[in-house]
């Protein structure tokens, strides 16, 4: 026995009976049937997947430091490898921690895949071989085949040529492959990130064209699987980072080298230990020992971002602005 | 990860979701027509293996498929085994068309339809009786048309595909559907006379003798219909699905299954006479020629059943699939295999001679 043969009896043959006895059970439908059983199986793979996105969090959360060693012993791999390892002994992890469930999770998503084009019969030589797959102890599935391949305004068998689904594709690869991105200090590894956020999703919208919708539709539905799992776990990860981060750059510009732009002032501005600086004719009004009578918020209000103040007066300490108010 | 995903889906297409079709032979006084997995409609002449001419069916407009791993093919692939009638050879391509060649040039007599295509894939063969051509698509329609011509007389609708090849007795077409329904349809008009429901999808292709039917389904059974009304005869029950057309002799069915044995049942009762394990499934319609029925097993080897003794005998061991029909003429088989290759066998020594369909 081959492990083509062992791989068909263990993994194979299972999945595309069941996925053709469920279909039974969904109202015929092939293409509920996909989205279901994708959501079963993935269900089954969450402990291994759970702990997959956890340790790729905890990766996440030493690049800088990586990157740091990286740049230190550029020069001598051995060192950087052994450097690298002692930094994540430190950290109480396990570089494996993240291959071990994907490894063990990929032959199952294989399968599901297999067992999907299987069934969709999309040429009749695939059809021909299905029958290899069914168990004679199961009547019901000689009598099930071919399941019937319409789905919404889809035929399964066949590319979608409406566009809907290579977006689709696209777009949710796009969105979970966003969200494991996280800001790295390399810029080896950005340009890296960068390329994958794009390569992905559009490889997978072309390949969409021309694969039977129906591996396209389990191909959403395990992308939307997953980004629910990894909100989950980790949250919306790069998703939502790229938008604080473009603050953070604003108000760098605005502290740093004072430019032009206007930053929005905000009552948290106010608190928040950052220089805004008062205009020189507002200073003039403090130093008459506050007899203007302005209130705190009339006072706040009048405080401006002043990018030329920033940049001609020295800066204060905090203990400076204490002794003001 | 879903790269490694999609590159094994490749591996699979290889092995089944690109059509590549698996056209049987027709044999017409020294030449053999067969459609080729180049898309081509080749006709060789027996005598000495020579290819007399091979004409390319058009490209599909769907073009070719992105990465060469998907569903479209850049050829056009031929299932059914091309027709016969008078001086024009005919052949349904995957690409939704069929197509009348002359026999002796090549020449393209016409195409059906005559723009654009039926907008479903041709999987079944064709049979020409009555002046006209019959065929069968995967939109669930059986089509007649004027066999000089190429216009359609009639259509008839079932409730799902059709890959089964149409068969006429009388006035009488039969077909299979994958709605699980034996059809009797009026050759003149295509008005249904009667249906006969099984419990699984049929893709085989009717034998009708005597008033019978027989036919097989997904199901594992083996129907024999009466043909005057549909009622059904007798039923046997296999371990696979019944893909090939079966054949009679002597009052002996013999069909092939994909559970790798030859049944040879009793014509009038259903019961079985004997079993012949071949060990690989039997997708191949089988022929008959010098009192041995010839079958094919998709592990490539060819056997002749000896009717009289019920002796199997192996005449040759390809070791290329076989999914083709075969063609039996004067004590040659006539064999196309998965790799494009056509061989011929002489059924009483086993020797074998290769011909060439293909530019190599």
């Amino acid at each position: 026995m081959g492990i083509g043969d062992i791989w068909d009896l263990i993994i194979l043959s299972p999945l595309i009976n069941v996925l053709i006895v469920l279909s039974d059970y969904l109202f015929n439908s092939l293409g509920l049937t996909i989205i279901v059983l994708t959501i079963v199986v993935r269900a089954l793979m969450y402990p291994l997947t759970q702990k997959q996105l956890q340790a790729s969090k905890a990766m996440q959360s030493v690049q800088a430091e990586v990157a740091e060693l990286r740049k230190k012993y550029a020069k001598d791999k051995q060192r950087l490898a052994q450097e690298q390892m002692k930094l994540y002994k430190q950290s109480g992890m396990n570089p494996a921690g993240c291959m071990v469930p994907m490894l063990v999770q990929m032959p199952v998503w294989i399968a599901l895949y297999q067992a999907i084009i299987r069934v969709l019969a999309a040429a009749p030589e695939g059809f021909l071989n299905l029958s290899h797959h069914l168990y004679s102890s199961w009547p019901m599935v000689f009598s099930l085949v071919p399941l019937g391949s319409t789905f919404l305004w889809l035929d399964l068998a066949v590319p979608d040529r409406t566009m809907v689904l290579p977006i689709l594709v696209g777009g949710t690869m796009w969105v979970q492959q966003k969200m494991m991105t996280s800001a790295t200090p390399d810029p080896q590894q950005r340009a890296q990130s960068q390329m994958m956020l794009w390569m992905m999703p559009l490889m997978f919208a072309f390949l969409t064209m021309s694969f039977p919708s129906g591996l396209a539709l389990y191909w959403v539905t395990s992308n939307l699987i997953s980004i629910v799992t990894q909100y989950f776990v980790t949250g919306w990860g790069g998703l939502v980072k790229k938008t604080a981060d473009k603050k953070v750059t604003v108000d760098k510009k605005i502290e740093g080298r004072g430019t032009r732009q206007k930053a929005p002032l905000t009552e948290a501005d106010i608190g928040a230990d950052i220089v805004i600086e008062p205009s020189s004719a507002q200073e003039e009004g403090v130093s008459d020992g506050g007899k203007s009578g302005d209130t705190g918020t009339d006072r706040r209000r009048s405080y401006t971002a002043s990018p030329r103040a920033a940049r001609n007066k020295p800066r204060r300490s905090k203990d400076y602005r204490r002794k003001r108010r | 990860m879903l790269g490694v995903m999609a590159f094994s889906g490749c591996a699979s297409g290889a092995q089944g979701s690109v059509p590549k079709g698996w056209s049987g032979g027709t044999i017409a006084g020294d030449t053999l027509f067969v459609g080729s997995m180049e898309g081509k409609l080749v006709a060789v002449d027996i005598t000495d293996g020579s290819r007399l001419w091979a004409e390319i069916l058009e490209e599909p407009a769907s073009g070719g498929g992105f990465l060469s791993c998907a569903q479209a093919s850049s050829t056009v692939a031929i299932y059914g085994s091309p027709a016969m009638a008078g001086e024009l050879v005919y052949v349904g391509g995957y690409n939704g068309k069929v197509y009348a060649f002359n026999s002796t040039s090549g020449a393209l007599r016409w195409v059906y339809p005559r723009q654009g295509d039926i907008g479903a894939s041709i999987v079944g063969g064709s049979i020409a009786a009555h002046g006209k051509l019959y065929f069968s698509s995967s939109n669930g329609k059986v089509y007649a048309l004027d066999e000089a011509t190429g216009d359609k007389k009639w259509e008839f609708e079932t409730g799902d595909k059709v890959w089964s090849t149409p068969a006429v007795e009388g006035d009488t077409l039969y077909v299979g559907s994958f709605d699980k329904k034996l059809y009797a349809l009026d050759v003149n008009d295509g008005s249904k006379k009667w249906e006969f429901s099984a419990e699984g999808a049929i893709a085989a292709t009717p034998l009708v003798v005597d008033g019978v039917v027989y036919i097989g389904s997904f199901d594992r059974y083996l129907y024999a219909v009466n043909a005057g009304d549909g009622s059904l005869k007798w039923k046997f029950h296999a371990e696979n699905w019944f893909w090939a057309k079966p054949l009679v002799y002597q009052d002996t069915i013999y069909a092939g299954c994909l559970d790798g044995k030859v049944y040879a049942l009793d014509a009038g009762s259903g019961e079985k006479v004997v079993e012949f394990d071949l060990g690989s499934p039997v997708s191949s319609s089988p022929v008959m020629a010098d009192g041995s029925v010839i079958v094919a097993t998709q592990a490539g080897v060819v056997y002749a059943l000896d009717t009289a003794s019920n002796q199997q005998k192996r005449l040759a061991d390809l070791e290329e699939k076989i999914y083709a029909s075969l063609v039996a003429n004067e004590g040659k088989v006539y064999v196309h295999t998965e790799k494009d290759n056509l061989r011929e066998i002489d059924i009483l020594s086993g020797s074998m001679r290769e011909f060439s369909i293909t530019i190599k």
